[in-house]
């Protein structure tokens, strides 16, 4: 298990996720810069269903979802005028402003943890506003993308390109490409899949 | 015989939906996944419609077949990883990965009072379901003869289904009256096709009176018929008759003036008008088909120019010379035109017999007026026979129908040439109907045939056929093949065949069945006859030298050395 690197602040749809990552006021170890880069895969914490009270499973709930892009929140931005205090000093004198400062990250849901099990797809259940969010190890971004045949899958790859978003194209290369060391012997199957993203984004729109 | 097992059964289930009307009146589409690769381009499948108050099967052939659904080219980028898996790891784990659209013509439901398809014209509603004609009910329907009964030639079974499935027979009835084409490239199996339909006439449920013109001679094996069991049923056992080009026989006077005038080249307008008054002459002197060579040089001197009297007839004349010398070169040196010999019909035809006329060695031209004064003979001894002119006594009396297969047909009857056959064919092809005389030609250049002919013969067998220009020529003379039918021509494999006309129901494509009796067609195995060669000539001429090099070797007076 990971540290929480943040947590739900907003959400724009179902499967899209406003983040805000933690800031220096509340922990005191700030999420490294590789803990929530483009791409990342992440957790977020689903409250726990009544019906699962009898056997408790092994771990909560969760979304499993992936950053595809980040927002700098700044209200002193274009505030321009002469300040009384130095930047130094501000967290002593308006430790308000420091607060106000945040780094968002957005987060589209590519699937779920029940608890036993990973799954890939549009999950049923939605997160609430500051469920914890944290990075997946390694192992489970493995796991994730394992069906239960322990094929390699990439269900969410349709409904990304779906989305018609500029980033996803290279969202996508990104993930492929992360998944092709995790993934050895794979590599020809994602080979086919990254060149065919690649050709889609890349060649046909610069031809 | 036990059918085999296939996997186009269960009549209960669909095989595809119908889309909608196909692009002409009697077509349609529908949609279907075929997973199992039934549903191939000549297949037939069937619909349910109300006809006349009850429920019909319209039956119908696949004549086209396009993809609706196919995996992105980009899936197939690396030929070691299969498109499926790719589609999986997206998610698309169905084994429903294609979906076809396929064209049907519409055939109709079989009219048992005409003995045909008909075409009720009620197409199919959409979304109706479309099944595949089972085996049994393809095997009633297509073929319009019965395998061993009277008047079928089983000559193979249905291309789309598995080998024996859907035994094809032919009507012989329709192609002995109504005439016989075999089409096909080199080397794509017609002389193979040609042998199985012998074999199928000389069947004891056909006996057939058949003659075969053979200037290859590749039939010979089907002689292996008069000793096979399969053939003989009680007293019946087939003959086969090979008459070798040194038996052949054809009498001068049985010639007529066209056949001369062919025979000899190079007439000039002299000669011609010269050779015709003789030819009279000779008629009129010692009657009809009553004389010789030398009877004839007779009847040129006398009607030549020089000749003052009967006895003084004048070979000074250059135009008599030349036609003297003419005949003699081309009728005198022959060992086939006889002054008094010639092959009795009742010796060529026989129900039950098969005659094979062998022309190898025989130049084109003579070819041609033996095939025209065979032809010629038998159809005029069929009328004479068939309107009581010739009884049982008489010579050519000819009481029974006969079927001649011309084998390179093309020779016989030339497209853009004038050959002194040609004629005679196109008489029996147009008329032949009528006194029982059949033919069937073979030609591996439909190009080089004659349209009239090849348009005359309302069954036609089509094999693997590439060149574009004999092509044309089928979809021209052809009418009951459709195009669709015609597209398949290149792609056809040896044995292949599409039958067409008379004999079948629908255009069908076909398996051919196995010989019973070996191929003889078969081209010389070159690098086969030239190892054996050295495994066995070559010892032996080497043995032969080594004896001449040990006899002692004598130079005589002229010092040349002798052994």
């Amino acid at each position: 298990m990971t540290d929480q690197i943040g947590a739900i602040v907003n959400s724009n749809s179902h499967i899209d996720y406003v983040c805000q990552l933690t800031g220096p006021l509340e922990r005191e170890r700030q999420p490294a810069p590789d803990a929530y880069a483009f791409g990342t895969f992440v957790a977020i914490d689903l409250p726990r269903q009544p019906g699962a009270a009898q056997g408790p499973p092994a771990e909560p709930p969760s979304l499993i979802g992936v950053i595809y892009n980040t927002l700098l929140v700044n209200p002193n931005f274009t505030n321009l005028g002469p300040r009384l205090t130095s930047h130094a000093e501000q967290t002593v004198f308006s430790p308000d402003l420091i607060d106000e400062t945040a780094m968002l990250v957005g987060i589209l849901a590519l699937g779920w943890h029940d608890g036993a099990r990973m799954q890939q797809g549009t999950p049923r259940f939605a997160a609430e506003v500051s469920a914890p969010v944290r990075t997946l190890t390694a192992g489970e971004v493995r796991q994730f993308h394992r069906d239960t045949g322990g094929n390699l899958t990439l269900r969410y790859a349709a409904a990304l390109l779906a989305l018609n978003n500029p980033l996803v194209p290279a969202l996508l290369l990104e993930i492929i490409d992360r998944l092709e060391s995790l993934f050895p012997r794979e590599q020809a199957l994602l080979h086919v899949m990254r060149d065919n993203v690649a050709w889609k984004s890349i060649v046909r729109p610069a031809g | 015989m036990e059918r085999p097992e296939t996997n186009n059964q269960n009549p209960e289930s669909p095989i595809g939906t119908v889309k909608g009307p196909g692009e002409t009146l009697h077509e349609f589409t529908f949609i279907a996944p075929d997973p199992e690769r039934q549903l191939k381009n000549g297949e037939f499948v069937y619909y349910t419609a109300s006809v006349d108050g009850g429920d019909r099967r319209i039956l119908g052939r696949i004549t086209a077949r396009a993809a609706v659904k196919l995996f992105p080219d980009t899936f197939m980028a690396d030929p070691s990883v299969p498109p499926q898996t790719v589609a999986a790891m997206l998610g698309y784990e169905s084994e429903a990965t294609e979906l076809f659209e396929l064209t049907v013509t519409v055939l109709g439901y079989y009219d048992e009072r005409l003995n045909d398809f008909t075409n009720p014209r009620v197409p199919p509603q959409g979304g109706a379901p479309i099944f595949i004609a089972e085996d049994e009910l393809l095997t009633a329907l297509l073929s319009r003869g019965r395998r061993g009964e009277l008047g079928s030639a089983h000559i193979g079974d249905l291309l789309s289904r598995d080998p024996g499935a859907v035994p094809v027979a032919l009507d012989v009835r329709g192609f002995t009256g109504t005439h016989l084409a075999i089409i096909a490239s080199t080397g794509s199996g017609k002389s193979y096709l040609a042998g199985v339909l012998l074999e199928e006439l000389m069947m004891p449920y056909n006996r057939a009176a058949a003659l075969v013109i053979d200037p290859h001679g590749e039939y010979d094996t089907l002689q292996q018929t008069q000793n096979l069991p399969l053939f003989r049923d009680g007293s019946y056992s087939p003959k086969v008759r090979i008459l070798r080009p040194d038996d052949l026989r054809v009498r001068i006077s049985s010639l007529t003036l066209p056949d001369l005038r062919y025979l000899l080249t190079n007439l000039s307008e002299k000669m011609h008008y010269q050779l015709g008054r003789a030819f009279r002459y000779a008629q009129r002197t010692w009657g009809e088909d009553k004389y010789t060579l030398e009877q004839l040089y007779m009847a040129v001197r006398e009607v030549g120019d020089g000749a003052q009297a009967e006895e003084d007839p004048n070979d000074d004349d250059p135009t008599t010379g030349a036609l003297i010398w003419r005949l003699g070169a081309a009728l005198g040196g022959s060992g086939i035109f006889h002054d008094f010999e010639n092959i009795e019909l009742d010796e060529l035809f026989q129900p039950g017999m098969c005659t094979l006329v062998q022309l190898n060695e025989v130049e084109q031209r003579q070819q041609q007026v033996i095939v025209a004064t065979l032809l010629r003979r038998v159809y005029q001894a069929r009328i004479d026979t068939e309107r009581g002119k010739l009884q049982r006594e008489d010579r050519n009396h000819l009481p029974f129908p006969v079927f001649c297969l011309l084998e390179e047909a093309h020779n016989f009857a030339p497209a853009n040439a004038d050959a002194v056959s040609s004629d005679v064919l196109k008489t029996i092809l147009s008329e032949g109907r009528k006194f029982g005389v059949g033919v069937g030609l073979i030609s591996q250049r439909p190009g080089r045939l004659d349209s009239d002919v090849l348009s005359q013969c309302m069954t036609q067998c089509i094999m693997r056929i590439t060149n574009p220009i004999d092509q044309n020529r089928i979809a021209e003379s052809v009418e009951s093949v459709g195009r669709d039918m015609l597209k398949e021509l290149p792609a056809l494999s040896k044995g292949q065949v599409i039958v067409s006309g008379a004999s079948v129901n629908t255009p069908l494509m076909l398996r051919v069945r196995t010989r019973r009796t070996d191929h003889g067609g078969q081209d010389i195995d070159a690098p086969a006859e030239w190892r054996s060669w050295f495994e066995s000539e070559q010892p032996a001429r080497a043995a032969d030298n080594a004896l001449l090099l040990e006899k002692e070797l004598e130079r005589d007076e002229d010092g040349m050395l002798w052994a």
